[in-house]
């Protein structure tokens, strides 16, 4: 088919193994992109929450989460509008002490991660267990800032970065995959950047 | 194209879901913005931006493909009365809403405030001027303004929130007129969850 012009050349210069398929790497820039005011969160109010299909639902406030033993993820993180960063730096909690201390129903398959702003989205449960996802309040070694999810965010970073609630509150466990903010409004359910999962009906 | 102001994402070589669209017409905005006018089969559509490739590489006849609109969230679905307040080429979205508002006969449903830098600077200079639009020059304003230039403030945005029932407002433009936006619509007491934003992202 005919190709229009200036389409063609981004120069062939070696490409990062690091960057998944239609990625560009960001470098210094880490873009903000959200679809609602930055909420301004106190961490005197702050709490996080696990809840629905467990055994024991239990609430953190920012004191005891930041007292629980802490994780870091060095690594890559993919935004679906296709920028990468590569060789990031994130510390917190890893999910897998959160669900430990909820104790997950057996029939629980599905996960909804909730932010403070009422925003959601949607993973299968397995996505956020064994060392895949944490809940993070420093990046680059800083305190992260307001308008990356501070005082504190979700990180999946294996998927597509909206899954990685900014300003998250919690998390509630379902039998069934329940769309969140952006699924519902066209985005993929899973959203695995190495297969280009970006909006309903990508393979 | 469903709802004013969704995004649909353009490649070209696609295969799968995209769909072939034609180039049936362009027209400068700016010195380096230009809107395409796309043949979808549906009234109109039209893509906007300042993609250098966009800009300066496709003609009319050319084929696009493109495959959504994706986003349903950044959308007005035409009957419930919303105000715009819009940086740069965060025209556009709205401008779409603008232009469906009325062709259906009702612009009375649409109040857009619109910050621009100097007359040079203003997306849609010859469609946009109407009851419904107000633009605010930052930088340099035409001898016929009586704002002298100055960044948008409260006191810009205060009179579009007067009046008749509560309104979704719409914000876009850059990520930092984005947040003055948003900061100065929460002191005005605009709850949260009626406010819709879209930053410009970064464009590859």
């Amino acid at each position: 088919m005919h190709v229009t012009r200036g389409f063609t050349g981004r120069g062939r210069a070696a490409r990062d193994p690091r960057l998944p398929p239609g990625q560009y790497d960001a470098h210094d820039d880490w873009p903000v992109l959200n679809a609602e005011p930055t909420p301004r969160l106190r961490t005197d109010r702050w709490t996080f929450t696990v809840e629905g299909l467990v055994g024991r639902e239990s609430t953190w406030t920012w004191d005891e989460i930041r007292a629980l033993p802490t994780s870091r993820y060095e690594g890559d993180i993919h935004c679906v509008t296709s920028w990468s960063k590569l060789g990031m730096t994130f510390t917190g909690v890893s999910v897998d002490v959160l669900l430990e201390a909820a104790v997950p129903d057996p029939a629980a398959a599905f996960v909804t991660a909730v932010s403070h702003t009422g925003y959601t989205a949607n993973l299968p449960l397995a996505d956020v267990r064994y060392g895949k996802a944490w809940v993070v309040w420093e990046a680059q070694g800083r305190e992260l800032t307001p308008e990356h999810g501070g005082p504190a965010r979700l990180l999946v970073p294996h998927l597509y970065f909206w899954k990685s609630a900014k300003w998250v509150s919690g998390l509630r466990l379902t039998a069934e995959d329940e769309q969140g903010f952006w699924e519902r409004n066209g985005y993929h359910d899973r959203g695995d950047p190495w297969r280009e999962q970006r909006y309903q009906g990508d393979d | 194209m469903s709802a004013p102001g969704a995004s649909v994402p353009v490649a070209v070589g696609r295969p799968g879901r995209w769909r072939v669209v034609t180039v049936v017409g362009t027209r400068w905005e700016t010195p380096t913005a230009r809107t395409l006018h796309l043949d979808l089969g549906d009234p109109f559509a039209f893509l906007a931006g300042q993609h250098v490739l966009l800009c300066d590489e496709v003609v009319v006849g050319d084929t696009l493909e493109v495959r959504g609109p994706i986003g349903r969230w950044f959308v007005w679905e035409g009957d419930e009365p919303i105000v715009g307040v819009v940086g740069g080429s965060g025209a556009v979205p709205l401008m779409a809403m603008l232009r469906q508002a009325r062709a259906s006969g009702r612009p009375d449903l649409v109040r857009l405030l619109v910050s621009a830098r100097r007359p040079e600077d203003l997306y849609y200079a010859d469609e946009l001027p109407g009851p419904e639009s107000t633009v605010v020059w930052t930088r340099e304003a035409p001898p016929v303004s009586a704002r002298p230039p100055g960044r948008l403030c409260a006191a810009d945005l205060a009179p579009l929130l007067d009046g008749g029932p509560e309104r979704t407002v719409f914000v876009c433009g850059s990520p930092s007129f984005c947040d003055a936006v948003t900061d100065m619509l929460a002191e005005l007491a605009v709850p949260a969850s009626r406010v819709r934003v879209e930053r410009f992202g970064p464009s590859r």
